[in-house]
């Protein structure tokens, strides 16, 4: 199939559906260009970095307007496209088509809730079936998400992950060697890679209340920027109030990108601008107004006219 | 204090399959069959002002006793990530009394072992102190804790009673959340039924009708709202005193902002619905699936006697 990406765009853009093969095609072009990519991806400033966005589709839009649109602006998601927010299909199928249309621009590293099972509890399944009618599209993108990188270093200083570090990695080429092109499994390096915290309370690793991926402390980090040489690690992964918050001197940075999570947690949200001197800016914003005037489209219906009540009510 | 260090509870899911063996145990067959008979007698009562008798008073007092020590724990100052960690004096404060606390529910003399796991799922029942955040498994524990009550004969069972033990709760809780900015627990996000809750739907849809016969005419007194009234802020004002379903629509409409179907599309669908008998019973299978049946809801349900694994 040949897609029209500049086209394709113009339609998300306006929460319009793409047909089912349109959405197959992007998928597997976009495993085309992630199948190339190292697990830690070598990437030069300027680059805005992005946090958790979980299918808030306005709020990204609201990103492009704030902090520049692609390609004047160098985009490196951390991952959690996906979940929770009633926009996850449009939001991940815009990511899609802007890593179609500028490969070296954006860059898309896997979150926790890239994973057919988190996404069958958290709504993403749901979503996909309620919009398709089936689950076909949600296979796709699930089947793309196993192509998808798991780190990034900007300019051999800022590490920059979803989660956080892992007891089994303790330099950058341990991270390399993965095999990365699988279901994220539920313990392990990449497992932590994607679920870890880090924790004021402790100074080293320590089980995780979440049930997968450990709590790091202050020692953990200064040794695994000791070890390889970088200045400080850049992840997303949890809620701050503020939109992102700086722990341990500043050696660790959580960034989210979900300003009123969930229409409700009334947070700020932030991207973190590095510029190409080094500096970096936590860009704070609120929710896009355009989230309060959504139109009601469905009726209890999706496209096909058919029910999407769950089972339990039928 | 470690989640399992009172020793009075056992962790017995801790992977995945265990959920199966879970569903196969003891402890689920009561837990259904206390929901499915609360469910039951709510049915054509009103949310009470006060309780019936003495002993739902005690548990009842109980309830506002530690609503109270909520009221008075302070804020921790500062900048946090999300939570606020006043929350966790709160729940240490309650650990601390959670013996006295369970006594005074008693209406007759009972066994320290069923007086602790009684105060081990109370203390459950608050939400995460490590997590500072609250969701269907800690919902869960306060079933535990009043149907725990409940089989050991502390109090009668009568619909307005449970509606008023029910609300209580939910009232306490929904003022946690707000005071402490609790996380949802693994929440869904919009496509869940809720942040946090899942029981007051239930109890509050089978207010206004029978689940087990879905041609009786309800009993409710007074006008029973058309489930898709959800939408319409007076009849949701006008009923969340009484009903339990309403008073957790409205802490929705307190809490969210931005268009319902948007924020929260499952409800919105259920509001399609003909029936409260079809909602009441979707709900109480839907618990089954996505609370009982979800590891991470119930890896944190403790195990003894009340409720055994095997």
């Amino acid at each position: 199939m040949v897609l029209n990406i500049d086209e394709c765009i113009e339609h998300v853009i306006k929460t319009e559906l793409l047909d089912e093969a349109v959405v197959v095609a992007i998928c597997a072009k976009v495993k085309e260009l992630l199948v190339d990519e190292s697990n830690v991806i070598q990437l030069a400033a300027p680059v805005t970095v992005v946090g958790d966005v979980h299918g808030q589709f306005y709020d990204l839009i609201e990103i492009f307007r704030i902090a520049g649109q692609c390609p004047d602006t160098n985009y490196l998601f951390l991952g959690d496209y996906v979940d929770r927010g009633y926009f996850s299909v449009e939001t991940i199928t815009l990511l899609c088509l802007m890593k179609i249309r500028y490969p070296q621009r954006v860059h898309l590293i896997r979150g926790n809730h890239e994973s057919r099972g988190i996404t069958q509890s958290y709504g993403f399944y749901t979503e996909c079936v309620r919009k398709y009618g089936s689950a076909n599209v949600w296979k796709s993108f699930t089947d793309m998400f196993d192509y998808m990188t798991l780190s990034a270093v900007i300019d051999n200083t800022v590490f920059c992950v979803h989660g956080g570090l892992s007891p089994s990695l303790v330099h950058l080429d341990q991270i390399k060697l993965i095999d990365r092109f699988r279901e994220i499994p539920h313990e392990g390096p990449m497992a932590d890679l994607v679920w870890s915290d880090p924790s004021p309370s402790n100074n080293d690793f320590a089980v995780s209340p979440r049930g997968a991926g450990y709590t790091f402390g202050k020692r953990v980090a200064e040794r695994f920027l000791d070890v390889n040489n970088v200045q400080s690690i850049l992840r997303a992964h949890q809620l701050c109030q503020n939109g992102y918050q700086q722990l341990f001197g500043g050696i660790v940075s959580t960034v989210w990108s979900a300003p009123n999570y969930c229409y409700r947690c009334g947070n700020m949200a932030s991207v973190l601008e590095v510029s190409d001197t080094g500096s970096q800016f936590f860009n704070v914003f609120d929710a896009a107004p355009e989230n309060a005037k959504i139109q009601e489209n469905n009726d209890h219906y999706n496209m096909n006219g058919e029910s999407i009540l769950p089972d339990y009510f039928v | 204090m470690d989640q399992w260090g009172f020793g009075v509870l056992s962790k017995k899911i801790n992977e995945g399959p265990d959920v199966q063996k879970f569903l196969k145990s003891p402890a689920y067959k009561e837990l259904d069959r206390l929901l499915v008979l609360f469910a039951s007698v709510v049915h054509g009562h009103q949310c009470p002002k006060a309780a019936s008798n003495a002993n739902a008073a005690k548990l009842v007092n109980m309830i506002s006793l530690m609503s109270d020590t909520l009221d008075q724990t302070p804020l921790e100052p500062g900048q946090h990530r999300f939570g606020n960690p006043g929350f966790k004096t709160f729940w240490n404060a309650i650990v601390e009394k959670r013996t006295q606390l369970v006594e005074s529910c008693l209406s007759k003399p009972e066994s320290e072992e069923n007086i602790n796991e009684l105060s081990v799922y109370l203390v459950f029942s608050l939400g995460s102190q490590v997590r500072l955040d609250y969701g269907t498994g800690h919902e869960l524990s306060f079933l535990a804790f009043v149907g725990g009550l409940y089989r050991l004969n502390h109090f009668e069972l009568n619909g307005p009673d449970i509606l008023l033990l029910f609300k209580s709760y939910l009232d306490m809780t929904q003022k946690s959340i707000i005071r402490f900015t609790l996380e949802p627990a693994g929440s869904h996000g919009v496509w869940g039924l809720d942040d946090h809750f899942h029981i007051p739907y239930i109890l509050g849809a089978a207010q206004f009708a029978d689940i087990h016969d879905s041609a009786s005419d309800s009993k409710y007194p007074g006008d029973v709202p058309k489930p898709s009234s959800v939408t319409n802020s007076h009849i949701v004002n006008d009923n969340k005193e009484k009903n339990l379903f309403f008073d957790a629509i409205s802490f929705i409409y307190t809490v969210k902002s931005g268009p319902f179907f948007a924020h929260s599309p499952m409800l919105y669908d259920i509001s399609g619905l003909p029936s409260w008998y079809k909602i009441a019973n979707g709900l109480i299978k839907m618990y089954r699936a996505e609370v009982l049946g979800k590891f991470p809801v119930v890896q944190h349900f403790g195990f003894g006697t009340l409720y055994q694994w095997q």
